[in-house]
């Protein structure tokens, strides 16, 4: 007998969990012994739905008289009758099927890569190391004093976070996509941060060699753009919304985060001078690549400063 | 409550002046409070703080508290002669929160007028000077007998205020006219921590080194609630008002040489106008300090001092001092030697506010052990904003701080400065100025310093910020 085609039992996140031959139409699907589909679900009639075989449209799928009904994903209400193509996913009860004829088009083989920075593994030490690296140099900034405790805990503090952080997106990976996906998470999460601290200090130090208040102020805008990147793509491994969508609500959540912070931190120093409201970073002189201003430029330009005050 | 308040009023550490609103024992509290502070400050002023609590002045008002003191005894006769023909001109002055019978601060204060002139301290009654629709005055003989005060004038400057009550024939005290040699003797009269009418016996000891205005140093147990309280010759005629005690001394008090009061007097006299609102008035006052006192340091050259290679301003004016300090300590891979210069020119203005006065801090950093990178961390964390050394006040009296910062070039040295501002919400033209400025010049070494200027006018601070900054340059 010919395969005409494959019914495809899929799981909550759209996985397929098993197949079953198609040799005849049309194909009876429900709880009971005489159907050419057995679906063990309490919530699906003896008799459920009957699909024939593949028009020019698709397939023709229609309801047997059960009192749950059926729907198609993406279509609004209950269908009684409903012409579907192979990448329609049908539910009945608490079950979603797809039906994919024999003749269905596969991607080609994907080159398995003998290279070894291809690899997973690889890639996630390289990013661990990165990351470590740039946390060492940021300690090490600031290695003025004997005293290694100092500059120790703070970087165990924030391998901690981390670590923290990439367990919360595995484990929301795990809830909501069905995989742990840990290595992508941690290679995001140790890049992200990587960024973060790297562009931070590149920042600081452009800013200082060119005595631009312009390149400083770009430090808003660059933690932001980065935290939503990250973001973003944590939470495309973890959902199977539109990028769109994904990329919508991490510029929001985002936002929100900065936002709060911003409000935590205005109460928190209500009394006291903006922390930012003057560049303090100084670097080594000789990349200091700018001549001054005069000190009478200096002090004239306080006068704006002077009629802010009064606001 | 107490605790806060004590707390507030030892917030002002930055100060130079220090007004106790309690007994020594939570005096002794707040000092370790300020010890505390300035270390958190700056490591590289550290030990500084010794220095600068040995100037520290309490003010001599009483505010609301509960303590015991006891005073030693007198057993003279003269001084008892004195008491007796003083007493019934000395009262007692009650801040009195409008609404209630509480006293929320007390000082004294003395007749000089059988009209019932009286002259008291400014910041006994400043306050009230301030906020006239939530504090009212009053005034108690030593008889117990209370009567309302009217604010006549103030002498910010010098501490002083005018008030009036109504009446006639009131005793009033006699100004001394004449000079008195040291070691003269003189009684001073107040009501000391709100326990009743005291007499001290102390020693007139001239006038005091280093304060902008002149301030006799009297040597004797003057106390809270002793602030305004009239000192008299034997013969009973006044000399000095009790104003202030030093932190952390011994009997050492300041009094306000009488004849500002006798001024005071005459002023009004002249022009008996009462202004409506105090704040324009006091709001001119201290201009016209700011302004006096910045003309004054900028009269002379600039007098410099050298730190290392660098040249820096010195010793501005004799009323200043100056101390210097290395910080050598062996976990640093850097070391600081500290010059700070300050002094006692500034004036009372309110709890949380005085205004004109000139500081500054010169750090000569070197770092040889470090690379420049890391010494350019050493430099920015002395640089940027830490939590005190910026004047405290609350949102009240103060704007926030708006700040500029650039790269300057002095005389072809390049440096990094920030200049920051902020005004005085009750006096609107009088601002606090802050400058820093960290030299490039030298990889591993370098000179940072720090300008304050409380409550001057906008003009004369940038050309006091101009001033400052041309006298830094490095020499080869």
């Amino acid at each position: 007998m010919e395969r005409l085609a494959w019914i495809e039992v899929l799981n909550r996140y759209g996985d397929v969990n098993s197949r079953h031959p198609v040799f005849a139409w049309p194909t009876l699907v429900g709880r009971s012994y005489n159907c050419d589909l057995i679906l063990d679900d309490p919530f699906i009639a003896p008799n459920h739905i009957e699909i024939s075989g593949e028009g020019e449209q698709g397939f023709q799928v229609k309801d047997m008289g059960s009192i749950n009904g059926m729907t198609i994903a993406n279509l609004p209400g209950k269908k009684t009758d409903a012409i579907i193509t192979s990448d329609d996913i049908i539910r009945i009860g608490r079950t979603q099927l797809r039906i994919r004829p024999s003749h269905y088009p596969v991607a080609p083989e994907t080159r398995y890569s003998a290279k070894p920075w291809q690899r997973r593994p690889t890639i996630l030490l390289a990013s661990v190391i990165a990351f470590l690296a740039v946390l060492l140099s940021a300690a090490l900034l600031n290695y003025t004093e004997a005293g290694i405790g100092t500059y120790v805990t703070p970087m165990i503090i924030t391998i901690i976070m981390v670590g923290l952080w990439i367990t919360a997106w595995s484990f929301g990976g795990r809830l909501f996509a069905g995989k742990t996906n840990f290595i992508p998470h941690a290679v995001i999460a140790c890049l992200g941060v990587t960024l973060f601290l790297a562009s931070g200090m590149l920042i600081d130090l452009v800013s200082f060699s060119f005595d631009s208040s312009f390149v400083s102020n770009l430090s808003t805008e660059v933690t932001f753009f980065l935290f939503v990147l990250i973001l973003y793509l944590h939470l495309r491994l973890i959902s199977r919304a539109k990028p769109g969508w994904v990329a919508g609500i991490a510029g929001t959540v985002a936002v929100l985060v900065m936002a709060t912070s911003v409000l935590i931190a205005n109460i928190l120093d209500e009394n006291d001078l903006e922390r930012q409201s003057y560049r303090s970073t100084i670097g080594p002189p000789f990349l200091l690549f700018v001549d001054g201003k005069s000190p009478e430029a200096f002090i004239s330009s306080m006068a704006v400063l002077k009629s802010r005050v009064q606001e | 409550m107490r605790c806060a308040a004590q707390k507030k009023s030892y917030s002002r550490n930055s100060c130079e002046f220090h007004r106790v609103k309690s007994y020594t024992a939570i005096y002794s509290a707040g000092r370790v409070s300020f010890n505390y502070l300035l270390r958190k400050e700056a490591d590289l002023q550290a030990t500084l703080s010794k220095n600068l609590s040995s100037v520290l002045m309490l003010f001599l008002l009483l505010l609301t508290a509960h303590a015991v003191s006891a005073m030693p005894s007198q057993g003279v006769a003269q001084t008892q002669d004195v008491f007796n023909t003083g007493r019934a001109s000395v009262l007692q002055i009650r801040t009195i929160l409008k609404g209630s019978t509480s006293q929320s601060s007390t000082g004294s204060g003395f007749y000089v007028s059988d009209d019932g002139l009286v002259i008291t301290n400014y910041h006994v009654i400043s306050s009230h000077a301030l906020e006239p629709k939530i504090y009212a005055l009053e005034g108690v003989g030593s008889d117990g007998q209370g009567g309302e005060l009217t604010l006549l004038a103030v002498d910010v400057l010098h501490d002083l205020a005018l008030l009036q009550q109504k009446g006639s024939r009131f005793p009033y005290l006699r100004f001394h006219k004449d000079n008195l040699a040291k070691g003269t003797r003189g009684f001073s009269f107040g009501n000391p921590q709100d326990i009743g009418l005291t007499i001290v016996e102390g020693t007139y000891n001239g006038l005091r080194d280093h304060s902008f205005y002149d301030t006799i140093h009297f040597t004797g147990a003057i106390n809270s609630g002793m602030s305004g309280g009239p000192v008299v010759t034997k013969a009973g005629n006044v000399f000095g008002i009790n104003v202030a005690t030093m932190v952390n001394g011994q009997l050492i008090g300041f009094l306000v040489p009488a004849h500002f009061a006798s001024e005071l007097v005459e002023r009004w006299r002249a022009k008996p106008i009462v202004p409506l609102e105090f704040q324009p008035e006091i709001a001119l006052q201290l201009s016209a300090h700011s302004d006096a006192l910045l003309k004054r340091v900028m009269s002379a050259q600039m007098p410099i001092q050298r730190l290392g290679n660098y040249s820096a301003p010195d010793q501005l004016d004799p009323y200043m001092r100056c101390w210097a300090n290395s910080n050598r300590d062996p976990k640093k891979f850097y070391e600081a030697s500290t010059y700070y210069c300050g002094g006692s020119a500034s004036v009372f203005v309110d709890q949380d506010v005085s205004a004109g006065n000139v500081s500054f801090t010169h750090d000569l950093v070197q770092g040889d052990a470090l690379d420049p990178f890391r010494f350019g961390t050493v430099l920015e964390s002395n640089f940027k904003y830490t939590a005190s050394g910026w004047g405290e006040g609350n949102s009240k009296h103060f704007t926030k701080y708006a700040c500029h910062d650039s790269v300057v070039n002095l005389h072809d040295m390049r440096v990094k400065a920030a200049l920051c501002l902020r005004e005085y919400r009750m006096f609107p033209g009088l601002y606090d100025v802050i400058l820093r400025l960290s030299t490039l010049r030298e990889d591993t070494r370098a000179l940072q310093t720090k300008l304050n200027l409380r409550g001057v006018n906008y003009d004369s601070g940038m050309a006091f910020v101009k001033h400052y900054m041309d006298a830094i340059r490095w020499n080869d």
